[in-house]
């Protein structure tokens, strides 16, 4: 192992991490480079005292919860937020204002009846489906045949004649 | 003087006997018909509303005996199509065959195309003089407001006209409709034909048939194939359509070809719904596949020849 390399796994070395044949060739490195020895030496310092800083405080309670409700899953979130009555929880879950929320929903409904009153206007029974029929009405020129046409099929007969 | 009389007496018998045509002695008979006879069919379409009738159009179509006609219904949303076909059955009836086909509009569709509700029947009547037929192109069920085309045939003996050429045929109206929606034509074709049918093998005929054809109504032939187990080869022919053509007029025909077993008791198909159209007194060839005649190697071929029967005349 040559310098780059070490400075390249310097914080898994420092951490740990390494292998066992990679820390024991780092540490063979370490005993004949006092270049890398004095910057491993600074890193391990370094984080020992941010250790130690960080050690003598204690985070807010309210940054502790919140940390803890984060890292749940977000149904459990969810449930958590209902179970303490939190409305100010589920309005912020929901993101839309209800004033937009209850027009988006009168206007799905009313879409809904629409178009089932469309289909039971144009759809009578015993009628294929997307079929309109045609209200007979007066023909607009010479006989009217409307007044005689009850739908019936036409139909064919003798009869006989008087006084032949 | 007495002798003289009575001779002078019986001559102005005779002579108006043979100018009367024999009517006056045989006043209980109906006289035959003579091919000089027409034909004159009065139509009258009638408006019933309870017991009222209004006649609303009236016409004559006249002409020599098989002459057909049509009654044409055209009304904005509702059509029909009434085709006549008259033959004189002797010694005096009519044999009226009727070819109905009516249209209405019933909706429209999704992409706002319009939907139709169409009907077709095929009717046969066999009417005396002293009958009529009544179309109902509505139908006759229900309500006191209806529709009612009646057609009343009748015989006529004026034949030629005064420099004796044959009448043409005449469609004469008598009430004009409103609107023009009911309208008429006519048309005089040959309706009887002989068919000869030959079966040939290599061009030569082991089998033949010969029948009589009535315009649009199928005949069977029978071919009884020469030297076979008693198996019978059957043509069941129908002319569809007359069309005046130069040389020779043709006619539209249709045709399957059966094998019956001797004892008839099977009948096996050889040709389905085949079609052509021939000149008459014309031969018409087709050939069948030899397999159906279990004879590989030869060429088996359906002749077809028709003719006007005795007494048609093309004109």
């Amino acid at each position: 192992m040559d310098c780059k390399e070490f400075r390249e796994v310097l914080d898994l070395y420092v951490d740990r991490e390494l292998s066992l044949e990679s820390m024991s060739a780092g540490q063979s490195h370490l005993k004949g480079c006092a270049a890398c020895g004095r910057v491993e030496r600074q890193l391990v310092l370094l984080r020992n005292s941010v250790k130690r800083v960080v050690n003598e405080f204690d985070p807010p309670a309210e940054l502790t919860d919140k940390i803890d409700t984060f890292a749940r899953p977000s149904w459990l979130r969810l449930l958590t937020g209902l179970r303490k009555g939190s409305r100010l929880a589920w309005h912020k879950k929901v993101a839309v204002p209800m004033p937009a929320f209850a027009m988006f929903l009168i206007a799905v409904l009313s879409l809904g009846v629409w178009v089932m009153s469309r289909r039971t206007a144009t759809t009578p029974p015993g009628r294929p489906p997307g079929v309109r029929t045609v209200t007979p009405m007066p023909e607009s020129r010479g006989l009217d045949l409307s007044r005689f046409d009850r739908g019936e099929r036409a139909a064919i007969e003798k009869m006989r004649l008087r006084n032949r | 003087m007495k002798v003289r009389t009575a001779l002078l007496i019986i001559a102005v018998a005779l002579t108006l006997l043979l100018s009367s045509d024999g009517g006056a002695l045989t006043a209980g008979t109906r006289p035959a018909r003579h091919t000089s006879d027409r034909i004159k069919f009065r139509i009258v379409t009638v408006e019933e509303k309870g017991s009222e009738r209004n006649i609303v159009s009236e016409a004559v179509i006249e002409g020599p005996p098989n002459t057909d006609f049509m009654i044409n219904l055209e009304g904005e949303r509702f059509r029909m199509r009434a085709r006549f076909l008259t033959d004189l059955v002797p010694p005096d009836a009519l044999k009226v065959r009727t070819k109905l086909d009516t249209r209405r509009l019933y909706g429209s569709s999704e992409r706002n195309l319009p939907l139709y509700e169409e009907d077709e029947q095929n009717q046969s009547l066999q009417l005396g003089f002293d009958e009529a037929v009544v179309l109902l192109p509505f139908g006759g069920g229900g309500g006191d407001h209806r529709l009612k085309i009646e057609i009343t045939p009748m015989v006529t003996q004026t034949s030629t006209l005064p420099d004796g050429k044959a009448r043409p045929l005449e469609i004469t109206i008598l009430k004009a409709n409103p609107g023009a929606i009911i309208n008429f034509e006519a048309m005089k074709i040959p309706h009887n034909f002989v068919a000869e049918v030959a079966l040939l093998e290599d061009g030569r005929e082991v089998a033949s048939g010969t029948a009589p054809l009535l315009i649009e109504e199928p005949q069977e032939i029978n071919l009884q194939k020469i030297g076979s187990s008693g198996e019978v080869l059957i043509v069941n022919l129908t002319i569809d359509r007359y069309a005046r053509s130069r040389p020779a007029d043709q006619v539209t025909l249709g045709f399957d070809v059966y094998r019956r077993s001797a004892d008839g008791s099977r009948r096996e198909v050889i040709a389905k719904n085949w079609a052509g159209v021939a000149s008459l007194d014309s031969s018409l060839k087709y050939e069948l596949d030899s397999r159906n005649f279990n004879a590989l190697g030869k060429k088996y071929e359906l002749s077809f020849r028709l003719k006007l029967a005795p007494g048609e005349q093309a004109d």
